[in-house]
């Protein structure tokens, strides 16, 4: 048991690739505290993996801290941190509205900015701290139309991580980030032809999509003492699809 | 022990000290039967009678990594011993600072043969076998030099970069074939590398304490052990990291986060 008895708050856990790392935490011993907006999917997972469940909008200062007090009332401390909440509409950046990318700002990079302020006085208190972030080849990588908002939240993510990595290094915190490819959830299948995702296969060196659990395993792995040099950096998990020009590497695999 | 690698064989190059005897110590823990090969023998089997007495599974093999007949003379005994190869460790270098003014191409050929070519030839070795495995995947050790610039480096860095760079190759061709392939950067770490000319050690000069420890350019404040990198090569041999491919793993205490 990797995480045996840590104690992992999980932003954006109800489903999709958070359930997954909230999951995959609870198998290796932590006691997980899933925070998301939708409350019957949350406390659903919560509830599937002995862990409590807050509702929280993770744009807004006092629901972040409101998760981190649950967490610290409950188990006392808190060892890790992850913010995977991120949302992604799609919409070419000539019909994005101002409110629209406020929002997505606000949700994907805002609240892990607000997160990690939450997390920090408890963490800093006792010299010991994980913080994890989602965020994409979307953005710190490559992109594609109607990512504009979308890209710049997640590649400031990455920005962030360095200086947060900084700024906490001298309190025993590391800070990190995972930087998924195509993930097959919930939302990535919905209203997409079979057709579409074998194309999307085809353009991935490992030729298959990426699972909640694949994200997990990297999740983990920062989360675990095996990471204790680590920070300020990201893993990319997305099975090579941003490595090649194109799918040429499949004509020839011999 | 986890038993993450139960069953499978590893080969791990320059395994005599450092990150690569860290490395086949942490694969071996996690059920692996490890192969290591040095070009120091003394050291290596020193190294291999350490790991035995702690029960592991090793098999010692004296090698210069750059001869190609000594990688293929490895890569067939280990696998003439276990019947598989899963994971190959290509961890074997030398360091160099060799000022741009006396780098003579004698020593610049010298570099690339074993920081650079030695990646290439073990991958070439070990293909035939890793593609037979259902787990398998390759590790490289390259630098955080191979991502910057560094002074008096041209040489090392230039090789680090191109390992940087090979992984991500290898992994575009070896993708499709099942095996990944992906790199480590480690920044500091304190192993006999960090001797710089004249057997300073680097870790422990005025300037270094002064501008990465107390001003802090180091984020986490000091170097990192060996074992903090075979963690991260770990992670990437085992199946935890099985959609990870090309991936270069910077293990640097945040280094090459700032300035």
């Amino acid at each position: 048991m990797r995480l045996k008895d840590r104690v992992a708050l999980i932003i954006g856990a109800a489903r999709g690739i958070g359930a997954g790392i909230a999951e995959r935490f609870a198998e290796e011993g932590a006691k997980i505290i899933v925070a998301d907006r939708e409350e019957s999917a949350g406390a659903a997972t919560a509830a599937r993996l002995g862990g409590h469940f807050v509702p929280v909008d993770v744009a807004r200062r006092s629901d972040a801290e409101r998760a981190v007090a649950v967490a610290l009332e409950r188990h006392g401390q808190i060892d890790i941190l992850v913010q995977n909440a991120g949302i992604y509409p799609w919409t070419l950046i000539e019909n994005i509205e101002p409110e629209e990318w406020d929002n997505v700002l606000a949700v994907n990079l805002k609240g892990t900015y607000l997160a990690a302020r939450a997390a920090l006085p408890a963490m800093k208190a006792r010299t010991y701290g994980r913080m994890i972030f989602t965020s994409s080849i979307t953005g710190p990588r490559v992109t594609s139309p109607g990512h504009g908002h979308y890209s710049a939240s997640k590649a400031g993510i990455n920005g962030f991580i360095k200086a947060a990595a900084l700024e906490f290094a001298g309190y025993g915190i590391t800070v990190n980030g995972i930087e998924p490819g195509n993930i097959l959830t919930e939302g990535v299948q919905a209203g997409r032809s079979a057709a579409f995702i074998k194309s999307m296969q085809d353009m991935i060196p490992l030729g298959r999509l990426g699972t909640p659990r694949d994200v997990a395993n990297a999740a983990l792995f920062f989360a675990s003492d095996d990471a204790s040099y680590i920070t300020g950096t990201t893993i990319v998990v997305d099975g090579g699809q941003t490595l090649p020009e194109g799918a040429d590497f499949r004509l020839n695999p011999e | 022990m986890d038993g993450r690698l139960q069953g499978r064989v590893a080969l791990v190059t320059g395994a005599a000290r450092g990150i690569g005897l860290e490395a086949a110590r942490a694969l071996a823990r996690a059920g692996a039967r490890v192969a290591i090969c040095d070009i120091d023998d003394n050291a290596l089997q020193a190294a291999a009678g350490e790991l035995t007495r702690e029960g592991l599974e090793i098999q010692a093999m004296e090698a210069d990594v750059a001869s190609r007949g000594d990688i293929d003379r490895v890569v067939e005994a280990s696998v003439a011993a276990w019947g598989r190869l899963d994971v190959l460790v290509s961890n074997a270098a030398i360091t160099d600072d060799t000022p741009f003014d006396s780098l003579t191409p004698e020593r610049w050929r010298r570099v690339m043969n074993i920081n650079l070519e030695s990646v290439l030839y073990c991958a070439q070795a070990t293909m035939p076998h890793l593609r037979r495995s259902s787990c398998a995947s390759i590790i490289n050790v390259a630098s955080t030099q191979g991502l910057r610039g560094q002074p008096n480096s041209m040489a090392y860095a230039t090789a680090k970069g191109g390992v940087v760079n090979l992984t991500r190759c290898m992994a575009v061709d070896f993708g499709p074939l099942g095996v990944r392939v992906n790199a480590i950067a480690p920044g500091y770490i304190d192993t006999r590398m960090a001797l710089m000319h004249g057997n300073v050690h680097e870790h422990r000069t005025d300037w270094f304490q002064d501008v990465f420890i107390k001003h802090g350019r180091l984020p986490l404040r000091r170097p990192g052990k060996a074992e903090e990198v075979a963690g991260p090569i770990l992670f990437l041999a085992s199946d935890d990291s099985r959609y990870v491919t090309g991936h270069v793993l910077v293990v640097d205490g945040g280094l090459t986060c700032t300035y």
